[in-house]
């Protein structure tokens, strides 16, 4: 079995200090699913921002990050889409690149690496970006929000600004393969026994649930392949959750929250009923530092997450 | 020299209807592989215990084992990279397959998966007669070095969570397998290996790099990935919703620089597949009831014309 | 050509002790004493004494596994333990006869490295050793003059 990753090992990228952290100012790309059908994620991470006083700077002309999928058809393109993204960064005087999707973070992160690993593939890419005048140096670091809330906010000074403490909600995480995985592209903790999200239910005032699944596919890629497939794929995971005692999930991935949203009433046949509703990372952070619910688009998911609060006492 | 305590599932299909555990203590220095500490428990504990091993250095493939719940070579673990801090080790049979006694599974589905490949050079000029070998360059050679180094120990196909909910998959390890033969210049079934393949389910692969920790690092995702750009590149089942799914992002990426949601669903079914469609509706509908619908269109993305730049000049097929 | 009757009975008799005895000594510290006699007198060097040593530990090994040995699973299920038993069985079997060939061969030649015979002595030892194992302590042995020689004649091999 491959050793996971020592912490001397993980690329310095992952945890590097960059500039944005330091001025607060960050590049912002929420890709595709955030703008369409999860703008409640959108909206949520931009009144979280406000709280944390951290400007949020939408990279508004960037294209899709090519969703993992893009790669079946060509071996460049997605590197290519993300020199353009990350050169549109660097125009902008921004290091960083803050993202809201598991996906978009592994995908990016992996043409970031291929660009500044090898210059062939950097001049390849520039080659392209010059017919437009474009050029990307190399200088950005792509992280996902839940990185920038650990390492540029701090647990403690999380902890301190909670107002509205979840009651010891029992909160599964889920984390979304590609934030993960593979560590040489993301690095960013442990792939095998990450504890980001626990720690980050804790500070909150959340009960974190542990279970197999936590790391687990929610199938979102495969959804339209072949019948059941979608239901199994969530409902192998949400039956170990709600065995585990979950209340509600928890995940930093707008694929995997449609996948788990949409899908857990299918999977009932096969799996037994789980109902667990799934809140965006950025949607649950900002309950607890006090954004009022009805800003959050707690409504716009098919299993309601105000049943759960409800229950706790958080909200009337 | 430690005491070390395996948590071992006990199980034989002859007798028992449930498995049940055995802790077994040993005195082993604890940098010792769980391997080691398998033998010397069965060697001087109980003879019973029972697992595959051959080499135990990470070339035969024999000992995969789920270890603390995941799964890897019992012979490439040492003991204190997996204890806890009683010095207890729990070992279980690979997941995804049936148990047959303790640690060993029954390995059929995946050889069977394995032999559909027919994994063997079927060459070109198979019929001529040949006075001289069979050239390949450096270049072509390094493309099937790493999938090479495959042992077939199964962690991969233990690992993946498609494999787990539909057994028809056929798993990393096969796909991968078949790209060493698809890529390998003197084979003359190119295109029958990609239909194969592709009919053993290849673009059930979620891409979710749980096969990311095979021990000798042949990567089987990537491998995956490249069957299914050889798959569009050569035309084969495009039909199939995979390549559909596939085509349509980039075509929706390449018109407005974003996915468009709603038009991936309709490309990937099939705008005139009533039946297909059909069966999303009640998703959809239900969406459509929280306003969670995406929109039907999506406003291209300023100066999208760059992104247009970029799939032309690399010939990016979107349909 | 089918294994006679009796060569059938044999075999289901020395796997049927094996299953049948419930108690004894097991396989493996039969392995490990077997182990450590032949590293310590068969290994790169070679001597009589060492040499003499290995077939005295052998034999006894040997009188031993055939009285005593028994597994403790008793299992129709992927026994390991039985067929680790059979491979210890055959492997004493394999270097009681590498012991006592190597005792008798007073030379060195290949990776037979004798201390106390340091040269190769092909008009006394170009010959092939036949060993026939006996019910009772070290192999009957035998010679054959009948080398085939191919591409390399007979001679000592130096750097």
């Amino acid at each position: 079995m491959s050793a996971t990753l020592l912490p001397e090992d993980l690329p310095l990228d992952a945890h590097r200090r960059t500039h944005s952290a330091a001025t607060k100012r960050y590049g912002f790309f929420p890709g595709c699913v955030a703008k369409e059908s999860c703008r409640e994620l959108f909206n949520s991470t931009m009144l979280l921002a406000e709280r944390l006083n951290i400007e949020l700077i939408e990279l508004t002309a960037a294209s899709c990050c090519g969703a993992s999928v893009i790669n079946d058809v060509n071996r460049d393109v997605a590197r290519v889409l993300n020199a353009r993204t990350y050169a549109q960064a660097e125009a902008l005087g921004l290091d960083d690149v803050i993202t809201i999707c598991s996906t978009c973070t592994g995908h990016m992160r992996a043409a970031n690496k291929e660009l500044r690993d090898s210059e062939g593939l950097m001049d390849h890419a520039n080659a392209i970006l010059r017919k437009f005048g474009a050029k990307y140096e190399g200088t950005v670091t792509v992280r996902h929000l839940l990185w920038l809330l650990i390492d540029d906010i701090g647990l403690d000074a999380l902890r301190s600004m909670v107002v509205r403490p979840l009651n010891g909600l029992k909160v599964a995480p889920f984390y979304g393969c590609h934030i993960i995985r593979p560590e040489s592209v993301n690095g960013w903790e442990s792939a095998r026994r990450p504890h980001s999200l626990e720690d980050l239910i804790e500070a909150i005032g959340g009960e974190p649930v542990d279970y197999a699944g936590k790391t687990r596919c929610c199938g979102f890629h495969i959804q339209l392949e072949k019948e059941n497939v979608a239901a199994d794929m969530v409902g192998q995971n949400m039956r170990m959750a709600a065995d585990h005692g979950a209340e509600a999930v928890i995940t930093p991935c707008p694929l995997c929250h449609l996948a788990l949203d949409g899908y857990q009433a299918d999977s009932a046949a096969r799996w037994g009923r789980t109902d667990l509703p799934t809140f965006h990372l950025p949607q649950l952070v900002a309950f607890a530092l006090g954004v009022p619910a009805d800003k959050l688009g707690l409504n716009k998911h098919l299993i309601d997450p105000r049943n759960v609060l409800v229950e706790r006492d958080l909200i009337a | 020299m430690a005491q070390i305590t395996l948590n071992i599932f006990r199980f034989d299909e002859a007798v028992d209807t449930v498995p049940h555990r055995d802790a077994v203590t040993v005195d082993i220095p604890e940098t010792t592989t769980v391997l080691d500490a398998l033998e010397t428990a069965k060697a001087e504990v109980d003879g019973s215990i029972s697992f595959r091993r051959s080499c135990r250095s990470a070339i035969c493939g024999s000992c995969s084992m789920n270890i603390n719940g995941v799964t890897g070579l019992a012979c490439k673990t040492p003991c204190n990279t997996v204890m806890d801090e009683n010095g207890v080790v729990v070992v279980d049979p690979m997941p995804n397959f049936q148990p047959m006694k303790d640690l060993v599974v029954h390995m059929d589905p995946f050889w069977d998966k394995y032999s559909r490949l027919k994994p063997y050079l079927q060459p070109k000029d198979a019929d001529s007669a040949h006075d001289r070998e069979r050239r390949v360059s450096p270049d072509d050679m390094k493309k099937l070095v790493d999938v090479a180094n495959c042992i077939m120990c199964a962690t991969c196909y233990a690992l993946c969570p498609v494999v787990s909910v539909d057994p028809a998959f056929a798993g990393p390890a096969a796909i991968a397998y078949a790209y060493r033969f698809i890529e390998d210049v003197r084979d003359g079934q190119r295109t029958e290996r990609i239909a194969q393949i592709s009919e053993d389910y290849l673009w059930l692969c979620a891409h979710c790099y749980a096969c990311s920790y095979c021990p000798k690092h042949v990567d089987p995702n990537d491998r995956i990935i490249d069957v299914k750009r050889a798959a569009i590149k050569d035309r084969v089942m495009m039909n199939e919703r995979g390549p559909r799914h596939a085509l349509v992002v980039g075509k929706t990426i390449k018109q407005t620089g974003m996915l468009a949601e709603t038009e991936v669903i309709q490309g990937t079914i099939g705008r005139f597949n009533v039946r297909g469609l059909l069966k999303v509706a009640p998703l959809g509908l239900r969406m459509a009831a929280k306003g969670k619908m995406p929109p039907p269109f999506v406003k291209p993305i300023p100066k999208v014309d760059e992104v247009r730049t970029i799939f032309e000049t690399l010939e990016v097929p979107v349909s | 050509m089918n294994p006679s009757t009796r060569t059938l009975d044999q075999e289901r008799d020395r796997i049927g002790a094996l299953l049948s005895r419930a108690r004894g000594t097991r396989a493996p510290a039969l392995r490990r004493a077997m182990n450590e006699t032949m590293s310590a007198n068969t290994f790169i060097f070679r001597d009589d004494d060492g040499l003499g040593k290995a077939v005295d530990d052998m034999a006894r090994i040997r009188r031993e596994f055939d009285t005593d040995a028994y597994v403790m699973d008793k299992s129709k299920t992927f026994n390991t333990d039985l067929v680790g038993a059979l491979e210890t069985d055959f492997l004493i079997d394999a270097s009681l006869a590498l012991a006592a060939g190597a005792k008798a061969r007073t030379e060195s030649r290949g990776a037979q490295a004798r201390t106390d015979y340091p040269e190769r002595d092909d008009a006394n030892w170009l010959k092939h050793t036949l060993a026939w194992r006996q019910p009772d302590g070290p192999p009957r042995l035998d010679y054959s003059r009948t080398v085939t020689i191919t591409e390399f004649d007979p001679q000592v091999r130096t750097y």
